[in-house]
């Protein structure tokens, strides 16, 4: 079901090995069990491309990236670090060669090659042909033309094939700038810290905020698309605040002038900027807007709602980066020459690069994802028109490997009938798998396995994960008391103090749920969630660090966060009265909802 | 300047640096700090010039008297010196200011208490001396500091005493050895309003312990600052940083005691136990006083060391400034120190990719 080198285990030396690590559950991108094809495109393009950019491309001296196990569909981490004087050195010299090119070079690099490549593998993804059934006979071309036998089912063959290369090939892509983005973030955070000693992690969040990323623009878009909504007047307005569902929206705008005007920019925001995932873009079946029209179209409803009650829309932008510039300024100003240009330095390849860690959010983990998901789904349906599957969902019920088989077998079934196949234990090892999957979601994963280490020293741990020493602790002290504690704490990410009633989402499918002046108390937030923070008084997530998503588009909103508290959404209840600290990280539950 | 004032209250714009010779180096940077901008706020006073000063000693004849006791006086004989120097001191302490002079000491006075109103008004009589910056910085006695003054009658008596501090034996002989001439010295007073803090204290528009300059340590305890300054107390202790505002360090320390006013002066008393462990300013004051902070540094162009008291006036709050001077320790060092941690390369130069290395 998955890769065999995932499990943990398998022979009595790698247990040895496993036993004597320390795992944590990377709950940022598993938070619900991932399912066996998803996996390709997250923990298996993991382990083969996060792993090469640390050891083999960039040579990031200190790491050679993490190991991986999966319990249950949840993935668990394991850092691997270089402690080998000598190798240390040599693989320093490496990196400092190979990142500068890259720094000294990143506008090219990215607007010049990454971004145009990104886009060539998912349009190159959508052009692959999947037949909805295999013909009862091969076209008469194979004869005349003497194709050979078979061009049907090669091109089946060949196109999944394709369709694997091109996704890993795009996770290739993903960690190219990842960790060179974090690490100019962590070095303009540790010159802030030597040059400001007991600045705050708020502070520099401030001064690295108001980027203007790709992953911001699905919000961008539907706010014009609100404004245009307005400005035509007519039946625009009142069709998208009506409870119609999507598809009877679109039919009713079609209807007029001003909705057909008003249709036509929707379809033009569609490709690329609705390629958004309902989720973190790791779970084929939560779905992408693209497909299910449900989410633009509610945040269109509180778009239109707000703009007609005199609201703006959005984050301000310009208000952002005037505070922040005006912030980094007076910093700026407390130094001396020398020091200056060392901050400047810093600051400046930073902001350069960091918009990476945002910009390749919304191209991998949604836009291509969405893309190869649905033509997943293609072959999905192919094997449920052959008989072998009931639902073309299921199709990413196994693994990368096992649908390479059940294509096969399908070509197999339709060459020699189905009376000579028995294909039913697709069907049932289908239905065995959906149940381990329901009963996986409702377990309660440990936060971390094995040895726990005395410190946590690795950069890229503490900044994506935010795995610190005191959050381990923090784990073994919480595993050890048992009893429910109304203290919580987390990194503060986003400044402000509020108070007020929780929501708890789990799922980002019922984020619509949350009322306004809400706290949002989630495992992540998600950029798809913006649409719906103006709505939010506070957000309160499980997982990550000051630079983790959930931070900077906090930060991007100005609503005030903590996160990475690590059990947020289970020591608190929708209700709960609660107070957060986005300076401190501190979290109180004032009152438990009856 | 034409028609030079006698009094000039600290509030007006001639009372600044520029003007050191008419009113001392302490009232000129009193006034000098109102310059700032409106969030800075002394305790309001005025200046008794030294054109005021000139007047009367020329009026009643003081200046041949000093010039005359003085040729009389063996320079290198301290007994001799001293004995001149209480002469002199007498003579004019017991001196009547001239009517015009004491009209205008009296409207100055009654001016400052009408602008204040309150049930007694209460200063603090000093001396302003125009030459504090010399090397020795004696000429005269910068110490002499009358407190608790409240009537118009004291207030005249304490100015001339502040005035004969001019010519303590120790000036005397300063101004001997150095050359300076007797009658071109100079001296200013300074009359200003009491303030009855709730709490006060120092804060440093660097942090002392670092040299970093994007934050403001304040140290704050109740009562007046004379248990601060003279450590019978360790104040509470809040590290903000300057461009966010925010608190980034506290210590609520536990203080015993706390210096109040008196009939007589003042004194230290013990502070109640319900108040000890109680910081002794809110968050908001802490922002006032950061926004301060800001303020008179920009205005001087280099890290401070300020003295302020809070007064509190039923729900109403004052904030005083009541001096400001350069911070010593990091504004000499600052120069030594960059150029000392520097190895090979300066550190804009460096590549990124070179700095990532060091911190890996």
């Amino acid at each position: 079901m998955y890769p065999e080198y995932f499990r943990f285990g398998l022979t009595d030396d790698r247990s040895d090995y496993e036993r004597s690590r320390f795992w944590f559950w990377d709950k940022k991108d598993s938070t619900e069990p991932i399912r066996p094809w998803d996996m390709t495109i997250s923990a298996q393009a993991w382990q083969i491309a996060m792993a090469q950019n640390t050891s083999r491309v960039f040579a990031i001296p200190p790491s050679m990236a993490v190991d991986i196990r999966v319990v249950a569909g949840y993935v668990y981490f394991s850092g691997l670090q270089v402690e080998d004087e000598e190798l240390l050195q040599e693989r320093a010299e490496i990196f400092a060669e190979r990142s500068e090119y890259y720094y000294e070079n990143y506008e090219a690099l990215y607007n010049g090659t990454w971004l145009p490549a990104v886009k060539e593998i998912g349009n190159e993804i959508q052009s692959l042909e999947v037949p909805e059934t295999l013909p009862e006979y091969v076209p008469e071309d194979v004869i005349t033309e003497a194709k050979g036998q078979s061009t049907q089912t090669l091109q089946v063959i060949q196109n999944y094939n394709r369709l694997t290369e091109l996704a890993l090939e795009g996770w290739q892509r993903h960690f190219e700038f990842l960790y060179l983005a974090y690490l100019a973030y962590m070095q303009f955070t540790e010159t802030s810290q030597e040059l400001f000693p007991d600045i705050s992690d708020d502070a520099i969040g401030k001064m690295v905020s108001a980027v203007e990323a790709d992953v911001f623009r699905p919000d961008q878009e539907l706010d014009k698309l609100a404004r245009t909504a307005v400005d035509l007047g007519g039946q625009v307005p009142e069709i998208l605040k009506s409870s119609a569902d999507p598809d009877e929206k679109i039919e009713r705008l079609r209807e007029s002038e001003e909705g057909r005007t008003f249709i036509d920019q929707f379809e033009d925001a569609k490709d690329p900027w609705f390629y958004m995932t309902y989720g973190d873009g790791f779970h084929s079946y939560k779905g992408s807007w693209i497909d299910d029209l449900e989410a633009p179209f509610s945040h269109l409803e509180a778009k239109v709602d707000r703009l007609e009650s005199g609201e703006s829309l959005g984050r301000d932008f310009e208000k952002l980066q005037a505070e922040r510039d005006e912030i980094v300024d007076e910093y700026r100003q407390y130094l001396d020459q020398d020091e200056r240009e060392q901050f400047d330095h810093a600051y400046e390849t930073c902001m350069s690069i960091y918009e990476y860690a945002e910009n390749h959010q919304f191209w991998i983990e949604n836009w291509l994802h969405t893309i190869v998901f649905n033509k997943i789904r293609e072959f999905g349906q192919l094997v449920v028109n052959h008989g072998l599957l009931e639902d073309p969902e299921d199709i990413f019920l196994f693994d990368r490997f096992e649908v390479a088989q059940l294509l096969e077998e399908t070509c197999n079934t339709w060459a020699l009938g189905r009376d000579a196949f028995v294909t039913e234990r697709w069907h049932d090892e289908a239905d065995e798998r959906r149940e381990m999957f329901e009963a996986a979601r409702d377990w309660d994963p440990s936060p971390a396995l094995g040895e726990p280490p005395e410190t946590v020293t690795d950069p890229l741990m503490q900044m994506l994960w935010g795995i610190t020493t005191e959050k381990v602790n923090n784990w073994l002290d919480v595993e050890s008391e048992d009893g429910e504690s109304d203290q919580l704490d987390g990194f503060g990410s986003s400044s402000g103090q509020v108070e007020g009633r929780a929501r708890v989402v789990t799922d980002s499918k019922d984020i619509s749920e949350l009322q306004e002046d809400e706290i949002l108390v989630a495992p992540l937030t998600d950029p798809a969630w913006a649409p719906v923070f103006p709505r939010a008084k506070g957000a309160i997530t499980d997982d990550g660090g000051i630079t983790s998503h959930a931070a900077i588009v906090c930060r991007e909103y100005g609503l005030p966060a903590v996160t990475g508290t690590g059990h947020a959404t289970s020591a608190i209840d929708t209700g709960d009265l609660v107070r957060l600290d986005g300076e401190s990280g501190e979290v109180e539950i004032l009152e438990k909802a009856s | 300047m034409t028609d030079s004032p006698h009094t000039l209250r600290f509030d007006e714009p001639e009372c600044n640096k520029a003007n050191v010779q008419l009113v001392g180096g302490k009232n000129a940077s009193l006034g000098e700090l109102m310059a700032v901008d409106d969030s800075v706020q002394v305790p309001p006073g005025f200046a008794v010039t030294t054109t005021f000063y000139e007047a009367f000693i020329d009026d009643q004849g003081l200046v041949a008297y000093i010039e005359d006791r003085l040729a009389d006086t063996d320079i290198d004989d301290d007994a001799s010196v001293a004995a001149a120097s209480e002469d002199i001191r007498a003579r004019i302490e017991e001196a009547s200011f001239p009517t015009k002079l004491e009209d205008e000491l009296a409207s100055a006075w009654t001016d400052l208490r009408d602008r204040n109103p309150s049930d007694e008004l209460e200063v603090a009589v000093r001396s302003s001396a125009t030459a504090e910056d010399l090397p020795d910085a004696s000429f005269a006695g910068q110490q002499d500091t009358y407190l608790n003054v409240c009537d118009l009658e004291q207030v005249k008596q304490r100015t001339k005493e502040c005035m004969a501090s001019l010519f303590t034996a120790r000036a005397i002989s300063y101004r001997e050895e150095n050359g300076f001439d007797h009658d071109e010295v100079l001296i200013s007073v300074g009359i200003q309003k009491m303030v009855e803090a709730r709490s006060s204290g120092v804060m440093f528009t660097v942090n002392p312990a670092n040299g970093d300059r994007s934050k403001v340590r304040i140290e704050s305890s109740w009562g007046l600052g004379e248990s601060v300054v003279s450590g019978s107390v360790t104040p509470d202790s809040f590290l903000v940083d300057k461009p966010v505002y925010k608190i980034v360090d506290r210590n609520i320390s536990e203080k015993r005691v706390m210096t109040v006013p008196t009939d007589a002066g003042i004194e230290e008393v013990s502070v109640d136990d319900d108040r000890k462990d109680v910081p002794s300013l809110t968050a908001n004051e802490i922002i006032d006083l950061t926004d301060i902070a800001k303020a008179i540094e920009q205005h001087y162009g280099e890290p401070q060391d300020i003295e302020w008291a809070i007064v509190e006036n039923g729900d109403e709050t004052q904030l005083y400034i009541l001096q400001s001077r350069p911070e010593t320790t990091w504004n000499d060092a600052d120069d030594e120190s960059t150029s000392a941690d520097t190895d090979s390369k300066q550190p804009g130069e460096k590549s990124t990719a070179e700095s990532i290395l060091e911190r890996l």
